[in-house]
């Protein structure tokens, strides 16, 4: 069992083969047009404005119409007008298989309950913390930041399962960034990456395609984001009266002996997204 | 004409690579040298003589609070930026500011944002 998308849920099980769901995606993509591009439609933004407000979102923790209307690009009835056309076209990918006529709508039906069922032991949108943790609060804000911000800076869509205590080692990843978090609160913050999803990353932060960089400038680039996640969490966390500080972001050399867990009370989140897999580890001291 | 020189004091190489690309597509602006640490920042100011750097604040070596007090005793007229990873380290950067930092821009950058900040050079 793990966390995924209902077209991978449907693939599984044989339901549609790769070729129609990905057409199906292609034609639901060209159907659900983004918040901006609604606005630029509709003549209530220029292409730079929209720029500028993705730009923004990636640093303030709020919706792009929330954004915009304190950013004064719109009025909340435009905001308000643009939802209501995004909501009035917006398909779901299922709909998309049965308008391209690739699976019967009983079928669909039947299989997204299936689909809930199956899915019902993940929460979308908050972080779930297993019992036994000293500051459960914090770890479920170090998971609900690290989602959102590998969303919004990395533009990627991504699903996060509950946390689960690891008593054990986890296994070498293409790449792995900790950051210690002292004063307030005594966490390790680590990050584990495999190279698609690292990549990903990295390009996001250098601001173009990183397929082909070189690993130390792919590695600098995820402890880059590790930095700006944790730099959001201090933020987060001085809002709720914690002073705490954080060590510069390091990648983990693997090699004999290399422990993250050490025997103390680790949480390990499993993020499935559309570049690879991530992983946070958070370990308190 | 000459263009203005920037320096770039950031441990991360990603961030200067994208901070890079910025300046140099900002008419008139060029990266002088990028510099890891605090330590080299300063050598390299007193060397290019930029007419703006950008700063990182958390950095190894020297940090970037000590690289700027350094380099505005060295020249109280330097022109120095302060990079910062959002509203994290908010305390820190209202001390840089106090030491004459000239402005501040948040990680990831924002290109209009960067480009306001060099027009003012």
């Amino acid at each position: 069992m793990s966390i995924k998308f209902f077209g991978q849920f449907l693939l599984e099980r044989n339901v549609i083969d790769a070729k129609s769901l990905l057409e199906s995606i292609r034609f639901q993509e060209s159907r659900n047009m983004k918040f901006g591009e609604y606005a630029i439609s509709k003549g209530f933004l220029e292409k730079v404005q929209v720029k500028r407000l993705h730009d923004e979102q990636k640093r303030n923790d709020m919706m792009i119409g929330q954004l915009s209307v304190k950013l004064e690009m719109l009025t909340e009835e435009q905001v308000e007008e643009v939802l209501t056309m995004q909501k009035n076209d917006h398909i779901c990918i299922g709909e998309a298989i049965v308008v391209k006529g690739f699976v019967a709508p009983e079928v669909i039906d039947r299989e997204l309950a299936a689909f809930r069922e199956d899915q019902s032991v993940y929460v979308l949108g908050e972080t779930g913390v297993p019992d036994g943790l000293k500051q459960p609060e914090f770890v479920r804000i170090m998971g609900d930041i690290t989602l959102k911000m590998l969303r919004r800076i990395a533009e990627l869509e991504a699903k996060m399962d509950d946390g689960v205590f690891m008593e054990v080692e986890p296994g070498e990843s293409y790449v792995a960034v900790s950051v210690t978090f002292s004063g307030g609160l005594n966490y390790d913050y680590i990050i584990l990456a495999d190279e698609e999803m690292a990549r990903a990353v990295a390009g996001a932060i250098i601001g173009e395609d990183a397929a082909t960089e070189d690993d130390d400038l792919v590695f600098d680039g995820v402890r880059e984001f590790g930095n700006i996640v944790c730099g959001n969490l201090l933020a987060r966390m001085a809002q709720m009266g914690k002073n705490v500080e954080i060590s510069i972001p390091h990648t983990v050399k693997y090699g004999e002996g290399y422990q993250f867990v050490a025997n103390r009370s680790a949480v390990k989140y499993t993020i499935a997204t559309t570049s690879g897999l991530f992983a946070l580890l958070i370990v308190e001291l | 004409m000459d263009k203005k020189k920037v320096l770039l004091v950031d441990d991360s190489i990603a961030t200067a690579k994208q901070l890079q690309k910025i300046v140099e597509e900002t008419e008139g602006f060029e990266v002088a040298g990028h510099a890891l640490n605090g330590i080299e920042g300063i050598k390299m100011f007193m060397t290019i003589r930029p007419d703006v750097v950008f700063m990182d604040i958390v950095m190894p070596e020297m940090d970037g609070l000590q690289a700027i007090r350094s380099i505005k005793n060295l020249d109280k007229e330097a022109k120095i930026v302060v990079i910062s990873s959002a509203g994290g380290v908010g305390d820190k950067v209202t001390e840089a500011l106090k030491f004459g930092a000239m402005n501040v821009v948040p990680k990831p950058f924002e290109p209009e944002k960067v480009r306001e900040i060099l027009a003012a050079v």
